[in-house]
């Protein structure tokens, strides 16, 4: 806490000397405030969300469907928290998160372990570290506040710079920094998913229920099943928007198919998408754009079928995958 | 248990048990007997009774769902089935093994988001029937196929030459489904990718400075 203190003072001695200066000066002034406490706000909740000992319940929205969860989180030591969230429509799903180690249970898929410090499919990875991490491609606005779970919030947007991305809104208590409400949304400001916690209780000390889950049954480790190698196709992204890095780049089968496939994997640091190329006689999707939560487009280019997934507007992802062309050099991209 | 004995676990929660006008016919008691005996109707009042508690801000801590009984009843269920694949050959338990473990190869990840990608998926199969009958030229507006309103669109443009035939169209779905589900294991791998790596350059600080190579 007391950094960010630090870092308001600091910052507060750095604009001083500007104190006289036009009215437009003010309005960029009081923009670039909003900026920085938006900031603010954002590390404290990445803080909280690793920190807080709270139980909660929440609700997940994505289109049409909408999910109930009971979500767990307490800090075990300096260095490990826990956590658990329990789907509770559907098939019995939980997720158990000690430390780095992620045991995902369903009745309906299977159970996994991955190592990761981050449960995967409630909140973006993203939320857990500073702000500076996604600095360049986003902003982050605070932006008054709001009654949200009961409770004063803090509401900030979260805003990619250009708009080729989705955006987010979110509300953040004020006491103690915790996530209290998100939704994704697309440029235009249509809502694509929400995510409302909508009882919560803080405590001083881990949870109780989350005392007794340290010797569980560990599942099987999620690794890639197949042989990975090279890229077999000529075809390469020329176009991605701006801070996307490669991840994974790699040929195999698609998941649950036979079709050989190039993969791409790349990141923002907030936003993730793959591009999928195979051999367009073999793949039988015709040139399509789904918009949603998660994006997929399929579109042919050169004699080849480009498949490319992510939380993204169409658009963007049509761009992506119409950029693919011919590069002379087979092997790594970029 | 069926939806019936739910409404009765709730409504007896409500004190309005008997109430409704289509249980009438049958006596109280028995249905009431019926209920408290029914192992499943008491943990459908058990969660009715703290949704209860919590609408009415009452709530205590030794009130909350025991999660962990249900995770530790979970497990020793669980316990003989998930991990163990080198259990002697045959036998129903390795059988069971054998199932739990399968999935492990289709991952179903964060039910959320698979299920998600169902219900996009099938959009475009009812956008393109439309479209066969409507216009090709013009974008279709999705509408939600089973009435209401969708409250999230879907932006779908679909070329095509000719009406798909029933099974070309499951098949696309099912490829469709294939690259989102694809698409969510990638994403956790990635992250799990991450972690080792990080993990490695931090056990490699240890004897000499990680090397940059961006």
């Amino acid at each position: 806490m007391t950094k960010y203190v630090v870092a308001i003072a600091l910052w507060f001695v750095a604009i001083a000397p500007l104190g006289a200066v036009a009215q437009s000066d003010e309005r960029a002034e009081s923009v670039e405030r909003a900026a920085n406490a938006g900031q603010v706000w954002f590390d404290r909740m990445a803080k909280a969300l690793r920190s807080l000992n709270f139980e909660a319940t929440l609700v997940q929205s994505q289109g049409q469907r909408i999910q109930p969860l009971v979500w767990l989180h307490g800090s075990y030591d300096h260095n490990t928290d826990i956590e658990l969230l329990i789907y509770l429509n559907g098939a019995d799903t939980r997720a158990l998160r000690i430390g780095d180690q992620t045991y995902y249970y369903s009745q309906a898929g299977g159970s996994y372990t991955l190592q990761s410090d981050v449960t995967f499919g409630l909140i973006p990875p993203a939320f857990y570290k500073p702000f500076t991490q996604i600095n360049a491609q986003y902003q982050v606005i605070a932006s008054g506040g709001m009654r949200v779970t009961g409770r004063n919030a803090q509401y900030l947007r979260l805003i990619s710079r250009d708009d080729n991305r989705y955006h987010y809104d979110l509300w953040v208590d004020r006491e103690s920094g915790m996530l209290l409400k998100l939704q994704m949304m697309t440029p235009q400001g249509e809502i694509l998913e929400q995510l409302q916690v909508t009882s919560i209780a803080f405590s001083e000390v881990l949870p109780e229920q989350l005392t007794e889950v340290s010797d569980i049954q560990r599942p099987p480790k999620l690794y890639d099943l197949q042989q990975l190698t090279e890229l077999q196709f000529a075809l390469r992204p020329q176009w991605l928007p701006a801070g996307f890095e490669l991840r994974r780049a790699h040929h195999r089968k698609l998941h649950d198919t036979p079709l050989p496939t190039d993969y791409f994997l790349y990141s923002d640091g907030l936003t993730e998408v793959s591009i999928y190329v195979t051999d367009q006689r073999t793949q039988a999707l015709p040139n399509l754009a789904l918009q949603g939560p998660e994006s997929i487009v399929n579109a042919h280019v050169n004699g080849f079928a480009v498949t490319v997934v992510g939380k993204m507007p169409a658009d963007t992802l049509r761009r992506i995958g119409e950029s693919m062309t011919v590069t002379a050099t087979q092997g790594n991209p970029q | 248990m069926s939806d019936r004995c739910k409404q009765h676990a709730s409504a007896l929660l409500d004190n309005h048990f008997g109430d409704s006008g289509a249980d009438s016919e049958r006596p109280f008691d028995a249905d009431l007997s019926a209920l408290l005996d029914d192992q499943h109707a008491q943990a459908a009042w058990q969660r009715y009774a703290l949704v209860g508690h919590i609408m009415r801000g009452d709530a205590q801590a030794n009130q909350q769902i025991d999660i962990s009984a249900q995770v530790a009843a979970q497990i020793a269920q669980e316990q003989n089935v998930v991990v163990q694949p080198s259990l002697s050959g045959g036998g129903a338990m390795s059988r069971a093994a054998s199932r739990w473990l399968k999935p492990a190869g289709s991952i179903a990840i964060a039910a959320s988001v698979a299920l998600v990608a169902v219900v996009s998926v099938q959009q475009p199969v009812v956008v393109d029937e439309q479209q066969t009958t409507q216009s090709v030229t013009s974008p279709a507006l999705i509408t939600n196929p089973f009435g209401g309103r969708n409250p999230v669109s879907y932006n779908t443009v679909i070329e095509q030459q000719q009406a798909p035939s029933e099974a070309e169209v499951a098949q696309q779905r099912q490829l469709l489904y294939s690259y989102m589900l694809d698409h969510q294991r990638q994403l956790q791998l990635s992250l799990q990718e991450d972690k080792e790596e990080q993990q490695q350059i931090e056990s490699s600080t240890v004897e000499k400075l990680p090397e940059q190579n961006d």
